[in-house]
């Protein structure tokens, strides 16, 4: 566990209030080290693909996708199935974010191969011991080989 | 004509004919009878005929005897003379009616007497004793002459008469063929009536016997009817009542398929408008569940901000703390953070957590209708057992009995029967009186023949009970009667009735207050749609 191995952090959240405490929350856990923020699926779609739809990078090993469900343009789970789809980024470990806890939903999600589903809870401590799970679950799956099977 | 009237033609139209036949026949009878009694006749005649020759040639034998015995006292006598007038008049009598023969006997009345008159001249002449004369008149050929032409006339007379027999014999012979020709016309012609007469009234009756069965055994059947049976009899009648109760069905036919017509129809309107309704409590339930989804997210904000509020003024309140500022104004900020920001913030968070349970209970809510059942048969004993064991501890709290009948099993899903029972058991025990020992009783009612495919679950309580103006929004959701006494946003009941309905089953509420309170339910014991055989194996297997 060394810190240049540390895990870059993807959000990808319409809601900018969501985002803020997220990436709060994440910093007073300190684990904001490399957070980017992306507004909807349709920017993370072109974060990840190019023009052509092949991936803009040949890997993305140290990178941790937090995806909310629930967005305008493209959802999060279509980013999801995208994800899953291409070899290249199949093996990014994707962490859905969502308000509901509709078990359909979560098991639809975890059909197309998401890694964690995390509900957002109202209670703003259960929130937070959400995000701290969250944080260590990142620092755990910092093996590149992580993946789908893996959890 | 009526039958009967027909079958006395079948009879009288064959005795019409030998009646007619046998006047004939009498007729030809009586014929030959008369013929036969002119042949008599005519036999008689001829015997009057010879009756009248014997005592001519016995008074001319008596003549010649007296002339050779000479003796002349049996020639006084007129007896023979007599005897021939008396003969010759009946002869005259018996063929009056014929004036050739009339006229005959006529002459041999006049031959008679001239012969007289000839026998008494010779009895003068022997009387007289002149027997020359005698023998001389007796020579003479005239005196032979007489008796001849009385004997040629007789003869004469008897041929012409045996002529007339003749011809009477003939025709009676030919009477008695005619007879019996007309014999053997009248058995022949009657039996050929006879059989003519049946075979028309076989050929009229039965065939339209024949076509009055056809149209009996069609109507029965429900087939059209062949055309109306000619005439005018009880066949006839039978007939057109078979034909007007055709025309009945027909038209009873047309008016329940018309009423069927009606009915599918109102059916097929049920079936739309139940759609139509169904999909609105989608719609609806969708529409809740997103709006109360959609809710969530801001209440994210609220929530993480006002807690992120709470952390900057902890914040604040230490930098403050740590600052060079004075006593007085350094309590004057605490006081202002923890009176007034510290309280408005809890009432944020507060009002939030209020809301967000609100919101969640709408989404239980929504989800009830989304949620797929996998209903199998359920054992409401365990499902019972299950929730009273859950609740033992506060059960034990209240010191409540809570007791249980065998309960039959219901066809539902598990996890949605334990919700139900959950829910009334549940409330039976918050709401009881603290003032006096409570007690719970589920139990089951009688099975309904009426509803062989449901059975009426009961939860019965002797608790604060429900005032009469409330009993009628028990199911509404959001509507606490008893906030007081138990915490909740007042979705449970609405939460079950949504699930027993799903169900196909019902459920009402009979209450008291003050004295108690009973929830019934009704659940399904079968699949929806078993039939008949299949409800007696429901009961059998909860027996």
């Amino acid at each position: 566990m060394t810190d240049n191995q540390e895990v870059g952090i993807l959000l990808v959240e319409d809601d900018d209030g969501h985002a803020l405490l997220v990436e709060k929350n994440l910093r007073r856990a300190g684990l904001a080290n490399g957070f980017l923020r992306l507004k909807d699926g349709q920017e993370a779609l072109d974060y990840f693909f190019g023009d052509d739809g092949a991936p803009t990078k040949p890997g993305f090993d140290s990178i941790v996708v937090l995806l909310d469900v629930n967005m305008p343009r493209v959802g999060g789970v279509d980013v999801l199935k995208r994800l899953k789809e291409s070899e290249v980024t199949a093996n990014i470990p994707i962490i859905m974010l969502t308000t509901t806890d509709d078990p359909r939903e979560i098991e639809r999600c975890y059909d197309y191969g998401c890694n964690l589903y995390i509900t957002k809870p109202v209670e703003y401590e259960a929130f937070i011991e959400a995000v701290r799970r969250l944080g260590f679950f990142l620092q755990i799956i910092k093996v590149p080989t992580a993946g789908r099977n893996s959890t | 004509m009526k039958l009967f009237k027909k079958g006395l033609l079948l009879v009288a139209i064959p005795g019409l004919f030998e009646l007619a036949l046998l006047a004939v026949l009498y007729k030809s009878q009586e014929n030959a009878t008369q013929a036969e009694s002119w042949a008599l006749h005519t036999k008689d005649v001829i015997i009057q005929a010879a009756e009248v020759r014997d005592p001519v040639l016995l008074q001319s034998a008596r003549l010649r005897s007296a002339i050779i015995l000479n003796d002349t006292t049996g020639l006084d006598r007129n007896d023979l003379w007599d005897s021939i007038d008396k003969e010759v008049g009946e002869l005259h009598d018996i063929v009056v009616d014929n004036p050739e023969q009339v006229q005959r006997v006529a002459q041999i009345r006049k031959a008679v007497a001239e012969y007289k008159a000839w026998t008494e001249e010779q009895v003068e002449l022997l009387k007289a004793g002149q027997r020359d004369k005698l023998v001389e008149s007796f020579r003479n050929p005239s005196a032979i002459w007489l008796i001849q032409v009385i004997q040629r006339q007789l003869v004469e007379f008897i041929r012409v008469e045996e002529k007339l027999d003749n011809i009477r014999l003939e025709r009676v012979a030919e009477a008695r063929r005619l007879q019996n020709i007309a014999l053997v016309i009248a058995l022949i012609g009657s039996v050929l009536a006879a059989a003519l007469a049946a075979k028309i009234f076989s050929k009229d009756v039965g065939g339209r016997l024949a076509v009055l069965t056809g149209n009996a055994r069609r109507l029965s059947s429900g087939g059209e009817l062949a055309g109306a049976v000619g005439g005018n009899d009880e066949i006839t009648e039978l007939d057109r009542v078979l034909h007007e109760t055709s025309k009945r069905l027909k038209e009873a036919d047309e008016r329940a398929r018309a009423y069927r017509e009606e009915l599918e129809r109102h059916a097929r309107e049920l079936v739309l408008v139940n759609d139509d309704l169904q999909r609105q409590t989608q719609d609806n339930e969708m529409f809740i569940y997103s709006v109360s989804h959609d809710l969530r997210s801001p209440l994210v904000n609220l929530q993480g901000f006002s807690k992120e509020l709470h952390h900057s003024i902890r914040e604040m309140h230490d930098t403050i703390s740590g600052s060079n500022l004075n006593d007085k104004d350094k309590q004057r900020i605490h006081d202002v953070i923890e009176e007034d920001v510290e309280v408005s913030l809890r009432f944020i968070r507060t009002a939030v957590s209020r809301s967000a349970s609100i919101i969640d209970s709408m989404l239980r809510l929504s989800r009830v209708g989304r949620v797929e059942y996998q209903s199998q048969l359920t054992d409401v004993n365990e499902v019972v057992r299950r929730v009273i064991d859950a609740m033992s501890s506060t059960i034990r709290e209240r010191q409540a009995v809570v007791m249980s009948q065998p309960l039959p099993p219901c066809y539902g899903d598990p996890t949605a029967v334990e919700q139900i029972f959950g829910n009334l058991i549940g409330n039976a025990i918050n709401y009881l009186d603290p003032l006096r020992a409570g007690t719970v009783e589920v139990g089951v009612l009688p099975s309904d023949p009426g509803q062989p495919d449901f059975r009426t679950y009961f939860v019965k309580d002797n608790g604060l009970g429900i005032p009469a103006d409330h009993l009628g929004k028990m199911f509404s959701a959001f509507n606490r009667l008893h906030a007081d006494v138990a915490k909740g946003e007042g979705v449970g009941l609405a939460l079950i009735k949504r699930i027993v309905m799903r169900h196909g089953g019902k459920i009402w509420v009979e209450s008291t207050e003050g004295v108690g309170t009973t929830f019934y339910t009704s659940l399904p014991v079968q699949p929806a749609g078993h039939s008949e055989n299949q409800a007696v194996q429901g009961e059998k297997t909860h027996d």
